[in-house]
């Protein structure tokens, strides 16, 4: 079967700053499915970070290979949308000129775009905040304007690094909610890194449990509950379940004692 | 009839020729910025002197015998006014100027103090270790060792280095007990500010090294003598007519400088005329140099590490171009 | 009255006090310990000074300002390229940054002599002083600035399938616009030391050379008219250079509403 996403075998070794080197991935496998959304979980320094890096191909593995769409990946891989942990926006753009710059960086004219940024900023709850500066916006809405400028360009691929990280609890529980709705409107390829539990297994389905470093796949689980999930799918026992289960699984690997 | 009327166009081209005859450019720096003493020039400037022998005068202000006489070597400015000290020890380097004029001939430097210490000689020094005001590198300065020497008082009189335009201040506040500089400079400005001063020459001590000369490049001597023979015949007028007429020339100073102090200034440019002759230029045309006096000179300097090595004392002077030599 | 004039209008009526303070204060100083003139003259000694040479002090100010305008263009035009040629290029970073810190530690005022023999007096010599001087701080901040940006932003801007010379124009330059920003302020003020220094040294013409002959001629009353407006002439073109800032980066946090 042809995964739109393949690594095969993957390592990256990093040298440190005293000069000895570090394994990050250790042999990695991984097959992920066109429209789906997964889910890398695990402790800090687990790799999973890295893991997105080789996929986005802003850093090149040191063994194996990472495909995507069928074809190696080189260099940055473009087609793609990528939100990380800090928003980076650009302070001297408004709101809808940090979404444009998605195009802007490429080269192409935004202006055509326009009509659609406008659409896709009131479709996170953001209009009448187009002509506004970053520093004007909450961090919640600093993370909604970095994801348009993430999907403006209708890319098939979203990789998403602890996006919600910065975010406070509340807020963090918003947008989980507004990116399942998000994601289920375009049925996007989504990586999605977190070491969280609750939230990898409220987003995904599947959820990519790593080991502490060396990073390797401990075990890559399916998750069966029902689309779209409201908020209390929290509550359910299914849910729970899933959550035990990876719980038990750090307990063994001695990320939780 | 003819004859006349070809005769007449002839007169006629000849004097339009002669008008159409454009003036010679010619720039002069002055050793500092404007003084009393330069008040000379920019008379004669404006009484037409210099124009009424084809030459339009571009006077400019120094900063300093030295750079001038640099600036000179180098052909930036045609000529200038230097201290002939400084001029005979960077020509011992090998700049490549001549003195072509005295204008000072009698040296400048002194001791000011006020009037009120009482010295009457360089003797007088001798008692109470008293603390003499120098710039380092200014003209007075390069000489005060040698008076020292000369009179006996080396190891006992305290010198204190100081910035030049620190000089009078120090001495009014009584910071010190006397400065280094240019007598007919200093004593009006002190007497200006209440304070009556006094002067010990370093003629008077047996130092005296010529003070300002006009200078000019070997290369304009070579390429263009005839000019070099007209500025210093045109020196001899402007310090004629400055002397006949003070405060016209004061006039014409401060025309140029307004924030000058006239009494201040008028009394710098008569001071001033005491130094142009002295015993060994009597009865000679201003400008000329008296070469026993400039031997003299190379010797003090010598001693003092201004020069290097002897040289024919022809190498630093001329009086090839002083009218009536 | 808004409150956002009210307090400019207090701020303004603050600072003019406490000028006015050290002004009487000065004035009955030299009243009450009889200071000669020469030392230090009264206050409206300076003033009066500054009106009865209203024209020489005019005249000498143009030149002065012509002098730090070019010096400080100038110094702007070779540092801006020179720091980016730097940044961008680690090997000709590695060539030029030694000997350009090295040039640094000289005192221009000793340089200043040498360059009158060598370019004459007039306006080169002057200009070059200024330039030396005002150099540096734009070199340096605006490295900082290009260098300072989240390694995050750049990852992203190659994702976004950025070739490198849109990175640096697009994000690095203007991200390092703040820092430029304050390089050239500090540029500006030493713009007018150099320009100054230049002066006392080879010229007959601009605020220094007044200076220097109203010292050399013992009137301080009129040298202290001078530094008066040549302070004057200094916040002027600090407060041009803020003005500036303001309008090219009005995103800046320093230039965002205070809250009230």
């Amino acid at each position: 079967m042809n995964a739109f996403i393949r690594a095969d075998k993957v390592c990256k070794t990093f040298a440190t700053r005293d000069g000895s080197p570090t394994l990050a991935v250790d042999h990695v496998d991984l097959h992920i499915d066109g429209a789906e959304f997964v889910s890398l979980l695990g402790p800090s320094g687990c790799g999973k970070s890295t893991l997105l890096s080789l996929v986005a191909g802003l850093i090149q593995p040191s063994s194996g290979g990472v495909e995507v769409g069928g074809a190696q990946v080189k260099a940055p891989y473009t087609n793609v949308g990528i939100v990380f942990q800090s928003d980076l926006l650009l302070d001297w753009r408004t709101v809808l000129g940090n979404v444009l710059v998605q195009f802007e960086m490429r080269g192409e004219d935004p202006r055509p775009h326009e009509a659609r940024a406008r659409q896709l900023i009131a479709s996170v709850g953001l209009a009448g905040f187009e002509s506004k500066y970053p520093w004007e916006l909450s961090g919640g809405m600093r993370q909604r304007v970095s994801i348009c400028r993430a999907l403006i360009h209708e890319p098939p691929l979203l990789l998403m690094d602890e996006p919600f990280g910065a975010l406070d609890a509340l807020t963090r529980e918003q947008m989980q909610v507004d990116l399942q709705r998000i994601w289920q409107s375009s049925r996007k390829t989504v990586i999605f890194v977190t070491h969280s539990i609750s939230e990898a297994v409220f987003l995904s389905d599947r959820v990519v449990v790593m080991t502490p470093r060396p990073g390797k796949i401990r075990e890559v689980m399916r998750i069966d509950l029902p689309r779209p999930r409201a908020i209390d799918v929290r509550d359910t026992p299914e849910f729970a379940a899933y959550v035990r289960h990876i719980n038990k699984l750090f307990q063994e690997m001695g990320v939780i004692h | 009839m003819l004859r006349r009327l070809i005769g007449t166009l002839l007169l006629s081209a000849l004097a339009a020729a002669a008008h159409a005859q454009p003036l010679e450019k010619v720039t002069l720096r002055l050793d500092w910025v404007n003084s009393g003493y330069h008040a000379i020039w920019y008379l004669a400037v404006d009484r037409g002197l210099f124009k009424a022998e084809g030459i339009d005068l571009e006077v400019l202000e120094g900063r300093g015998s030295s750079v001038v006489a640099q600036t000179v070597g180098n052909g930036s400015v045609m000529f200038g006014t230097s201290d002939t000290g400084a001029v005979m020890g960077l020509a011992s380097q090998g700049l490549p100027i001549k003195i072509v004029g005295g204008y000072l001939r009698q040296s400048p430097f002194a001791l000011i103090f006020p009037k009120k210490n009482n010295w009457t000689s360089f003797a007088d020094l001798a008692r109470g270790n008293p603390k003499i005001g120098m710039a380092p590198g200014s003209g007075a300065a390069v000489l005060l060792p040698a008076v020292l020497k000369a009179q006996g008082l080396e190891g006992k009189v305290q010198l204190i280095n100081m910035e030049p335009a620190a000089k009078p201040t120090a001495l009014l506040e009584g910071r010190v007990d006397a400065i280094e500089s240019f007598d007919f400079l200093q004593v009006p400005l002190l007497e200006a500010s209440g304070m009556p001063s006094a002067t010990l020459p370093f003629a008077k001590a047996g130092i005296n090294v010529p003070g300002l000369s006009l200078i000019t490049s070997q290369d304009m001597i070579r390429k263009n003598p005839a000019l070099v023979r007209k500025m210093v015949g045109l020196m001899q007028k402007t310090i004629e007519l400055g002397r006949k007429e003070p405060d016209a020339a004061i006039d014409a100073l401060l025309k140029r400088a307004p924030t000058l102090k006239r009494d201040v200034v008028t009394q710098v440019l008569k001071l001033s005329f005491n130094l142009i002759e002295t015993d060994a230029t009597k009865g000679r045309p201003i400008g000329w140099m008296s070469p026993q006096v400039m031997e003299q000179s190379q010797d003090i300097l010598m001693q003092y590490g201004q020069i290097k090595t002897k040289q024919p004392v022809e190498s630093y002077f001329t009086n090839e171009f002083v009218p009536g030599s | 009255m808004s409150t956002a004039s009210n307090e400019r209008l207090k701020s303004f009526l603050w600072s003019t006090g406490s000028f006015l303070l050290i002004f009487v204060v000065w004035d009955l100083g030299v009243r009450a310990f009889k200071v000669p003139a020469y030392l230090l003259p009264s206050p409206l000694a300076v003033f009066v000074a500054i009106i009865e040479h209203w024209r020489t002090l005019g005249i000498h100010t143009l030149w002065t300002t012509g002098t730090i305008l070019a010096g400080f263009l100038a110094a702007i035009v070779v540092a801006v390229p020179l720091a980016m040629l730097i940044v961008v290029s680690p090997t000709l970073g590695r060539l030029i940054y030694p000997p350009m810190v090295a040039t640094q530690a000289i005192p221009k005022i000793a340089l200043a002599p040498l360059f009158i023999v060598w370019f004459g007096f007039g306006l080169m010599p002057k200009v070059a002083v200024a330039f030396l001087i005002a150099f540096f701080p734009i070199v340096i901040d605006t490295i900082v600035g290009l260098r300072n940006i989240d390694p995050g932003m750049i990852q992203l801007a190659r994702s976004m399938g950025a070739p490198p010379h849109r990175v640096f124009l697009r994000l690095r330059l203007p991200n390092a616009l703040p820092m430029i920003f304050g390089g050239l302020k500090v540029a500006s003020a030493l713009a007018v030391v150099g320009a100054l220094t230049g002066e006392f040294v080879g010229s007959d013409k601009g605020l220094g050379y007044v200076l220097l002959q109203a010292s050399g001629n013992l009137n301080t009353t009129l040298l202290f008219a001078t530094l008066v407006v040549l302070s004057v002439v200094a916040m002027i073109f600090f407060y041009a250079v803020e003005l500036i800032e303001r309008i090219l980066i009005p995103w800046h946090v320093s230039q965002r509403a205070h809250p009230s």
